[in-house]
């Protein structure tokens, strides 16, 4: 659902994509992240970053606000301004604990107590320029922003 | 998930087929691994030459994989894509795992 083209000249461009809350939809919202950023000329470590700062995201949201149970919906909007990537992570589920940035604390010498999750949140914060949750009623909204410097878009 | 398995020089080297080593491919992945643990192999190469993308439930597979084998065993990486290695760098698991550009050098690093 296109509110209007995706257009780096544009003063601000959007689109709304819609999925439902099973994980194996959420590589769908990364191949059109990592599209947007590919054409606004991301390298590639930076758009698979971008990418997976939003695959994390809306993977939090299937598995802890959603509690992993299907047949809720996850909306993203991408939004285009001439500076700036901005994500909306929206959904209905139970509102999560305040995004506080973290810290991975281990020692990689000591194998048993690697880590195995909660890097979600780190990988968010370090990716994204601003990371921003709250709730709004019964709705969760989490906000993102990527600051970057246009380049000449393609052709 | 389709993974492919060989033996060379008694170390195992498996290699993912899909691109994606995700959360919903995690789980699958991970029980996979497991198993070829659970059979007795001790030293492992995951070559991640075809895989483009890796998130952080795949990491925490990943390193569970590793925790799984304990002391005596090693999993090293080999062929991961500059991207993906980034995620590495962030989350600080590059200084948990040795990574090697190609099987062939992995497979080298182990019996060396």
């Amino acid at each position: 659902m296109t509110n209007r083209p995706l257009d780096p000249q544009a003063a601000v461009s959007s689109i709304k994509l819609l999925i439902g809350s099973r994980l194996a939809n959420v590589r769908l919202l990364g191949l059109a992240v990592h599209a947007f950023c590919t054409y606004l000329n991301f390298g590639e470590t930076e758009a698979y970053q971008v990418q997976l700062a939003l695959v994390e995201a809306v993977t939090n949201v299937i598995r802890y606000a959603y509690d992993g149970q299907p047949g809720q919906e996850v909306e993203v909007t991408v939004t285009l301004q001439p500076q700036c990537l901005s994500f909306q992570v929206k959904d209905t589920g139970r509102s999560l604990p305040a995004l506080k940035p973290k810290t991975l604390e281990f020692d990689p010498r000591d194998v048993d107590h690697l880590p195995e999750g909660g890097m979600g949140l780190v990988i968010m914060h370090h990716v994204m320029d601003r990371v921003e949750y709250h709730r709004d009623g019964e709705t969760n909204l989490l906000k993102m922003d990527k600051y970057f410097t246009p380049r000449q878009p393609p052709p | 998930m389709q993974i492919e398995d060989r033996i060379i020089e008694d170390i195992l080297v498996v290699t993912p087929l899909e691109k994606r080593l995700d959360a919903s491919a995690a789980v699958d992945f991970k029980g996979k691994m497991v198993d070829w643990i659970n059979h007795g192999h001790r030293r492992i190469v995951l070559d991640l030459s075809l895989v483009d993308f890796v998130d952080s439930s795949g990491l925490g597979a990943i390193a569970s994989c590793l925790k799984t084998l304990g002391a005596g065993g090693d999993l090293v990486i080999s062929g991961i894509r500059d991207a993906v290695l980034s995620l590495f760098q962030l989350t600080r698991m590059n200084r948990v795992f040795q990574i090697f550009p190609s099987p062939e050098a992995a497979i080298k690093g182990l019996t060396g």
